[in-house]
């Protein structure tokens, strides 16, 4: 088996099977890591070698004995630094958290290691997952293996390009405003921001808490329909997480969309979609047609107010759950020797970076006196507006399919200063997470610098199986092969 | 949209974020941009529309209220800056 491009789950069958031994699994990953870490700085801490592989040992050990193995059992994956691990830290990309140590562990990821899942490690990110690129992690940028002159992608930058290198089999993202989608895009691999309130949000550190949400990235739809299976579920410690039974997606996947009805919104192929990127969903849309979908136009009208709404209600949650950075509990402390208030000011100027805290000015000046009618209030009824646009759509269609981004990954520092060109290039994932809704991307070919483009399909709420079934048939019209060049050759497309 | 210096200061503020005057002038310039940008807002229709709550996430869920071990005395403390036996030590506010 050819572990290096390999998806997990194939290898979750080999290793309960005891075709291959979960040891080389790891091996595997720990030379990929070894080889490439250093280059594309994909995480913010790793796990240590020797307790990997002991880890994996315990799992070879237990199938010669003939004991049942876990659903994921000697499987490594790599978590975005403000998912917590006990015994890890957790930055988030900050200054501000560069010396925390969580308590306790996420739910999400304590799903994990029950189900027998191995955490390499923390993955890279946006500061606080405020950013489309990852550069604006205070620990430094992550590199995309595909073209190492270009972003992966952000915030979940780090994971998305960890499972395109082979660094981690799957990897676990936040998605607040398109943050597992956007670098799975960028970085050919296949990632779900599953319903708000599908995935336990506890232990994720908190952006914007009406929108986030803990998702997978994998090399395959499977591999991210196995994942989603194993964290997804209601868990009385979020009250936003959803009282029903997660999962089941896997075992669906093949049902195949004969009858699917696929809507097409003309609005999400017009200026600012690269022509490249459109030829390829084009593509990816027709694959669907082939296998048995039915395509209808359908209109999203609202979405064009999209991401005004959503920077600002977003900035306003981030404004109110940023306020707990302060230098008392956990965290930097700076300015001690003055006064209280000159202790929080201090500590937050030092700890925050210059996107968190323009974010936190948006969003405070839209709560603000005087200001949050105008603001706020109208971006929370722009919210209904466009899941009321989505709520008319489903009326005619099952599944909805459209670009992931307007182009393929952009170059290292092209929008660094630039905030405004970067909060664009978010336009197309935004809209599933103001409406709450589950959103797939998946790989669906390639520019002519070989950069990946993705296909990105939004389903109803709590309808992940839809839309991972039809993501599976996408990718079985294999309009996208192969693995990041390990020449890691630059672009110049 | 106007933000200027001292606008940016005072929201700054609110923000427990502390802007020297050059900082202040970059965000002032920053935000008033971003702002500007976002006023497309102001052409939705939204008369009559309410505000969005999540109703996808069920409706506000309830529990029994049985009274569980905290770990908030044993290790919440372990992170803290600087402490005082089992409390969080700042700055004296009170002269």
């Amino acid at each position: 088996m050819d572990l290096r491009n390999a998806p997990a789950h194939t290898i979750r069958d080999a290793i309960r099977d005891g075709s291959i031994e979960a040891r080389a699994v790891v091996e595997s990953v720990l030379d990929a890591i070894a080889r490439d870490e250093s280059d594309l700085h994909c995480y913010l801490h790793l796990a240590g070698r020797d307790r990997l592989l002991e880890e994996a040992d315990r799992v070879d050990e237990a199938r010669r004995r003939g004991d049942p193995l876990p659903l994921l059992a000697g499987i490594p994956c790599a978590l975005k630094d403000n998912i917590v691990v006990k015994g890890m830290p957790a930055t988030c990309g900050s200054k501000m958290l560069e010396r925390f140590h969580p308590p306790y562990t996420a739910t999400a990821a304590r799903r994990l290691l029950d189900a027998g899942a191995l955490i390499t490690g923390k993955t890279n990110m946006d500061e606080f997952a405020m950013g489309s690129s990852t550069e604006n992690s205070a620990f430094g940028a992550t590199r995309n293996p595909w073209g190492r002159d270009r972003v992966p992608g952000g915030s979940s930058g780090g994971s998305a390009a960890a499972v395109a290198a082979g660094e981690a089999l799957f990897a676990l993202g936040s998605d607040t405003g398109g943050s597992i989608r956007q670098p799975a895009a960028f970085c050919g691999v296949a990632g779900l921001k599953p319903t708000y309130g599908a995935v336990s949000r506890r232990g994720l550190v908190a952006f914007a808490s009406s929108f986030d949400q803990i998702g997978p990235i994998g090399r395959s739809v499977r591999d991210v329909a196995m994942v989603f299976d194993a964290i997804a579920g209601v868990d009385p410690r979020d009250s936003t997480s959803a009282t029903r039974e997660g999962g089941g997606t896997e075992e669906t996947l093949d049902a195949g969309v004969a009858g699917l009805r696929v809507g097409v919104a003309e609005e999400f192929f017009r200026e600012g979609l690269d022509a490249e990127v459109a030829r390829a969903v084009r593509r990816g849309i027709e694959a669907l047609r082939v296998a048995g979908a039915a395509v209808v136009d359908i209109s999203l009208s609202s979405s064009r107010f999209a991401i005004p709404a959503y920077y600002i209600a977003a900035d306003a949650e981030a404004s109110a759950n940023l306020a707990r950075f302060d230098g008392v509990r956990y965290g930097l402390r700076r300015g001690a020797s003055g006064s209280l208030g000159g202790m929080y000011r201090a500590t937050r100027n030092d700890g925050f970076g210059a996107e968190v805290k323009r974010r936190i000015l948006i969003g405070t000046f839209a709560l603000s006196s005087g200001y949050r009618e105008a603001w706020y209030e109208r971006a929370m009824k722009v919210r209904s507006l466009v899941a009321a646009d989505y709520a008319a759509a489903f009326e005619i269609c099952d599944i909805i399919a459209g670009p992931a981004t307007p182009t393929t990954a952009f170059r290292l520092g092209e929008k660094q200063n630039d905030p405004l060109a970067m909060y664009l290039s978010d336009v197309y994932t935004i809209s599933a997470n103001l409406a709450g809704l589950p959103a797939l991307v998946v790989p669906c070919g390639s520019d002519r610098s070989g950069l990946p483009v993705a296909i990105q399909l939004t389903g109803r709420a709590f309808d992940e199986a839809t839309l991972l079934g039809a993501g599976a048939a996408v990718e079985r019209a294999g309009l996208f092969s192969g693995g990041p060049r390990a020449d890691g050759g630059e672009h110049h497309g | 949209m106007d933000i200027d210096k001292d606008e940016a200061k005072r929201i700054a503020e609110l923000a427990r974020l502390g802007l020297d005057d050059d900082d202040a002038k970059r965000l002032a310039e920053e935000m008033a941009a971003i702002l500007e940008c976002f006023r497309a807002l102001r052409e939705a229709d939204v008369e009559g529309v309410l505000p969005w709550i999540a109703p996808v996430a069920g409706s506000a869920p309830e529990r029994p209220d049985i009274v569980e071990k905290s770990r908030a005395g044993k290790n919440a403390l372990d992170g803290a800056p600087d402490r005082a036996g089992r409390h969080f030590r700042v700055p004296r506010v009170i002269g």
